[in-house]
């Protein structure tokens, strides 16, 4: 029988297995559903930070006219760049961010920056359904990488040990074809049916989760496109190599399952106790204290200027020197802050260290390798947020400068000098830097694709075509 | 005749090839689990006492300062860990650990655990109660689906059938049998369980393990009932453990979160920044119908009035204390209006879990266990609650004492370690059992309907047994 | 005693069974001949109470199978084709658990008699029932009706797979059950087994009974041919 007669049989095989069409198309339906929820979640953030964006241009324009009319606040640097002013700054929306939201749930794609130390915005924790975050989010990513497999496993785990159980390979032995021809045209059938679904999914979700396509879009979607590919070949081919050295299809479906649940809940479950266990994170509690007791010392290191206006109540004593006062506030700020910057540096490092950690234990588990793989072309798995946190903080060091130099110097801000505010460009993700950077893990996951295939040509070389019917007992 | 059936059942599971390696698998899991995590708490429990300790000291040696110094410094509230935290992490990760307690203002809680861990926390904690909630039911399932299913298939059914045993016998005897089967397997987990528990908090948590406990036994009898369920009605065994896997998959990881991200769509969080925007406009704006400024002067005048003077620094009193009273009377109303907003749209995406949880018992179980342990939602609520009202307290008695010690103006007025230690320090209480359990009345509820439900259709497979063989 | 009048069963379109009448007295061995789908395991099958008739009754020791169908199988014991029981356990326990779902107990003495009386050699009486042949487990299962003590004994194709001999053991213990005062009733397809064990022998076709005979009254070669004929017969 030619190839395309053993295809072409296989896929109206499947056509009418219902049960798989009707499964399949839930699946698409349920990735596209993903999809609109992960645009809803990004246009949410995205809304938002506009709103902040919006209301920051509009006082910055309202304080530089009442600057331009004499307002005594509004040209004291310090009650602008101590009291008023926060300037939201904003992390780019990187290509199908909305298709894996990873920690972008968890860490802020917005921090408001002010003149006052870097720990008042760094240490925010803005209120959430924690119950939300416990569960995990429901998007593209999650169903490719827990929900597929299972779809793998449902379509494929009986390939071998289910033919051979009902007497079609001994039947298609008996016919003429090779029971491994027989076999390989079946399973490469049904994987290009599960791969076509798999890409229709995908494409149907960037289309809907995405705002605006650009040439870094279609990198990030071929990339995607890849690795899911990759990811589904893998399954299968474990599928297989399960189905060719199982003897019944129960104990086929049971050891793909146990696949399922040490490559995708456990191993990464472990991955991530493991990292955290290498690398623990500095106490926060710790940081507490200490900023804290940063506080108090340099309040007591000015307390004699302090005490003469109340803390943060320049207003109740009447005359006073307003400029002085935030003199004093800015040499507090930048006392504490030097206690607590390295602080703040070692769980930013710990962070990094832990990134590492999991970029190399990723390889135990296709699960993990292929869930940072996605979040790594969206740029939510940590280290675009790296970057953005970096490039926040370098911000925030030119920001304070700006107003700090002022106040030091007596200098009264100007109309002109609300034009002059520093400006924050947040780092962008290059599509095709994020494609080099998912080069390596699905490398690795191709090889150990084709060894499993290896091992499974070899097997299907060596076929048995007839095996013990599970209902008869064995004669002794 | 279910008691044999039970005895046989119990006898054949323990010898299942099957049974040892799930048996195997969960309970080193389990145990690595509870040792790890009792170690964990035992390290955090340490580190926030310890830092509750260092802040009551910093907070008491202070030195001497004015007042409202000393309310700006203000205090730092510590979430202490709970026993049953070990079990249940619950929603404790992605939640604050410390509330800054300072003057005008209601903070957030910060110092989120999560922000710290690795980046694999979609692929959840390997927590026992995750174990039992997740990996427990798979164990059932792979034991369960071959009990009248594979029966079925391979004749024996038939025979058992026709003895004269009824279906109901026969269901309830491999329910007994296998629940049997199962709850050896987790003898070992409760008995090193409790050890850990009293060795860490003594007998107090004893109450709320017992409630856990049988609340994870219910939810044990709910899955095994299903897997009978499905095993008495499948036509085939492979039928039958397909189902049951499909459904396991669906409950534990799409439902809840498709659930949680349909609550988020339906009830948005507002972001902090909206909050806070909010606070401070509402601020701006004052109670009552009036103005901060408004209601200032009011008091000024009724002060006047009181004292039979004309100016502030003919008071006996020091005004400042009184203006303070008055901006905290605003802003606690202001807050408390903001955050109850803030909670009810939390509550209403709780809310859409809680019924999506009527489509997977697991959900309503988490729901309890994460009440019970004292790491849910509500506590943490509790928590940032109590902390405000000692904040409030904290603030009245610091802003009497500027007012009643201290006159109009006077600059130079100091507080000592007496006020500080009067004003107390901030102590971290537990809810109790009750009031937990107050909070579990919507999940139960999905628990007792499933529980009918699933009686409901093993009666009807019970009735069917005979029959359709 | 087993007795079924006027039994019918139809599936939608398909008369599985048609006015069967049909009565085994204690003592008797009934062989039910017939190709596949005549109605022979439909005939087991209502006096189980698998199948409830379209029609007629079907009655075991006048306890009618549909009003009373827990009490009827109480009264009767099965051996199916293949006995598969249960592997894990002994073939031992799987008697002493089938001997007590009949709701009796009898010590391990009496049971391995059973087994003894059944010809399962004593060796492989603690031996899981996985590791048995399916002569064995034949065994295993007449040790089971023996147990029982039941009035009436339902056999579907009891030789199906068996070698001559082991064939021919069964048959012996078949006799003895009836000689201790038990209505057997036996489908098959081996017509010499049938002529050697059964004390009477009826022909099915499309669920109908064509022909009876006395065992004594025909011999092997006869009954081929009158079974020949009632296949081709119209």
């Amino acid at each position: 029988m030619r190839s395309w007669d053993l295809l072409a049989a296989e896929f109206n095989l499947l056509r009418r297995e219902g049960v798989v069409i009707a499964v399949l198309v839930g699946f698409m339906v349920t990735v596209l559903a993903a999809g609109f929820a992960g645009r809803a979640a990004i246009e949410d953030r995205r809304i938002t930070a506009e709103a902040a964006l919006q209301e920051y241009r509009q006082l910055v324009e309202s304080l530089a006219n009442q600057a331009a009319a004499g307002s005594d606040t509004a040209r004291s640097a310090g009650a602008v760049a101590f009291s008023v002013l926060s300037v939201p700054v904003v992390k780019a929306q990187t290509a199908l961010e909305a298709l894996a939201i990873g920690q972008g749930d968890l860490l802020a794609d917005t921090y408001f920056v002010t003149a006052r130390g870097a720990y008042h915005f760094l240490t925010r924790t803005d209120p959430d359904n924690a119950l939300r975050f416990t569960v995990g989010s429901f998007d593209v990513a999650f169903l490719l990488i827990w929900v597929l497999p299972l779809l793998v496993i449902g379509v494929l785990f009986d390939v071998v040990v289910g033919e051979r159980e009902r007497g079609v390979l001994a039947l298609a032995a008996v016919a003429g074809a090779s029971p491994a021809r027989f076999v390989w045209h079946k399973w490469c059938a049904r994987v290009l049916v599960l791969s076509v679904s798999c890409w229709m999914s995908i494409v149907l979700a960037a289309a809907v989760a995405e705002t605006s396509w650009t040439a870094t879009t279609a990198w990030v979607i071929t990339g995607w496109l890849l690795v899911a590919t990759v990811y589904l070949l893998f399954w299968a081919a474990l599928a297989l190599w399960i189905s060719l050295r199982s003897s019944t299809t129960e104990s086929a479906a049971m050891q793909c399952a146990g696949a399922w649940l040490l490559l995708v809940v456990l191993t990464p479950a472990l991955t991530n106790v493991g990292a955290s266990s290498i690398v623990p994170p500095p106490s926060r509690v710790e940081l507490t204290a200490a900023l804290r007791e940063a506080t108090e010392q340099a309040d007591k290191q000015i307390a004699s200027e302090r005490e003469q206006w109340f803390f943060d109540h320049p207003d109740i004593k009447g005359e006073m020197d307003r400029q002085a006062y935030y003199q004093t506030v800015a040499r507090s700020e930048a006392g504490i802050e030097q206690v607590v910057a390295p602080l703040l540096e070692r769980f930013a490092d710990t962070a990094n260290d832990q990134r590492r950690i999991v970029g190399l234990l990723k390889y135990l588990s296709p699960g993990t390798l292929t869930f940072q793989t996605l979040t790594g072309l969206s740029g939510t798995d940590g280290r675009v947020h790296a970057e953005f946190r970096a490039a926040t903080t370098e911000f925030h060091g030119r920001w304070k400068d700006f107003f700090v130099t002022r106040i030091e110097r007596g200098i009264a801000l100007e109309k002109e000098d609300f034009a002059r505010l520093p400006l924050f460009v947040s780092p962008r993700l290059g599509g095709g830097e994020a494609l080099v950077a998912a080069l390596m893990p699905m490398v690795a996951l191709l090889v150990l694709v084709s060894a499993l295939l290896a091992v499974c040509t070899r097997r299907l070389a060596a076929l048995a075509v007839t095996g013990r019917d599970r209902h008869a007992p064995q004669e002794r | 005749m279910i008691r044999d059936i039970a005895r046989k059942e119990f006898r054949q599971t323990l010898r299942d090839g099957r049974m040892r390696l799930v048996a195997a698998v969960f309970v080193l899991l389990a145990l690595a689990a509870l040792l790890l995590a009792a170690q964990r708490y035992n390290a955090l429990s340490e580190e926030r006492i310890r830092a509750q300790r260092e802040v009551a000291a910093q907070w008491m040696e202070q030195g001497d300062k004015n007042p409202h110094s000393a309310a700006h410094y203000g205090q730092y509230a510590f979430r202490a860990a709970l026993p049953l935290a070990f079990f249940d992490p619950g929603v404790q990760a992605f939640e604050g650990v410390s509330i800054w307690l300072e003057a005008h203002r209601r903070n957030f809680a910060t110092g989120r655990p999560a922000d710290d861990l690795p980046p694999l926390l979609q692929f959840g904690e390997l927590s026992l109660a995750f174990i039992l909630q997740v990996l427990l039911p798979l164990g059932i399932v792979l034991l369960a689906y071959p009990t009248l299913a594979g029966e079925r298939e391979s004749g024996t059914l038939r025979q058992v059938m026709s003895t004269g045993v009824t279906g109901a016998q026969l269901l309830i005897g491999k329910f007994i049998g296998l629940g049997g089967a199962v709850l050896y397997l987790l003898a070992p987990l409760l008995i090193v369980g409790i050890v850990l528990l009293v060795i860490a908090s003594g007998t107090a948590w004893l109450a709320h393990a017992a409630v856990l406990g049988a609340v994870y036994l219910w939810f044990v009898a709910l899955m095994l009932g299903l897997s009978l369920w499905v095993s008495a009605v499948a036509k085939t065994a492979r039928g039958a453990l397909l189902t049951l896997l499909v459904i396991w998959a669906a409950g534990n990881f799409v439902v809840p979160r498709v659930a949680a991200d349909l609550g988020r769509l339906l009830s948005p969080t507002p972001s902090a920044d909206a909050v806070l925007r909010a606070i401070d406009e509402g601020l701006a704006a004052g109670i009552d119908g009036e103005t901060p400024a408004e209601r200032i002067e009011k008091r000024r005048q009724q002060l006047y009035q009181l004292y039979k003077v004309d100016s502030d620094a003919a008071l006996p009193i020091n005004i400042q204390g009184i203006i303070f009273g008055i901006q905290d009377e605003i802003s606690d109303a202001v807050y408390d209006r903001n955050f109850a907003a803030l909670n009810e749209a939390i509550d209403r995406q709780v809310d859409v879990f809680e019924s999506a949880s009527l489509l997977s018992p697991r959900m309503a179980l988490m729901l309890v266990s994460q009440e019970i342990a004292g790491t849910s939602i509500g506590h943490q609520r509790q928590f940032a609650d109590g902390a405000e009202v000692f904040r409030r307290r904290l603030m009245t008695t610091l802003n009497r004492d500027l007012t009643l010690n201290s006159r109009t103006g006077e600059a130079g007025y100091r507080s000592s370690a007496a006020l500080w230690q009067a004003a107390g320090e901030y102590r971290f209480e537990p809810e109790s059992l009750s009031r937990s359990f107050a909070r579990c009345g919507a999940p139960l509820m999905v628990l007792v309907i499933w529980t009918l439900l699933l009686a409901a259709l093993l009666w009807g497979a019970c009735r069917r047994l005979g029959r359709s063989l | 005693m087993l007795e079924a009048s006027g039994l019918s069963k139809s599936y939608g379109e398909v008369q599985a069974l048609r006015h069967l009448d049909l009565r085994v007295d204690p003592g008797e061995i009934y062989c039910l001949l017939g190709a596949n789908g005549a109605g022979k395991t439909t005939t087991l099958n209502i006096f189980l109470g698998f199948v409830a008739p379209t029609a007629g009754t079907a009655r075991v020791d006048q306890i009618d199978v549909v009003n009373d169908p827990i009490a009827a199988r109480r009264r009767i014991a099965y051996i199916p084709e293949t006995v598969t029981l249960y592997g894990a356990l002994t073939g031992l326990e799987n008697l002493d658990y089938f001997a007590r779902l009949s709701g009796q107990r009898h010590a391990t003495e009496a049971l391995r008699g059973f087994l003894a009386q059944a010809g399962l050699s004593t060796s492989a009486h603690e031996r899981p029932l996985g590791t048995y042949s399916k002569g064995m487990r034949q065994k295993v299962g007449i040790a089971i009706a023996i147990a029982r003590d039941a009035a009436a004994l339902l056999l579907d194709e009891p030789t199906s797979g068996l070698d001559p001999k082991a064939s021919n053991e069964f048959s012996e213990q078949i006799a003895a059950m009836a000689e201790r005062g038990a209505a057997i009733l036996m489908a098959t397809h081996d017509l010499f087994r049938a002529r050697e064990t059964g004390t009477r022998i009826g022909i099915m076709r499309d669920g109908q009974l064509r022909r009876e005979f006395n065992a004594r009254d025909i011999g092997h070669r006869e009954l081929e041919d009158e079974y020949l004929k009632t296949m081709q017969e119209g």
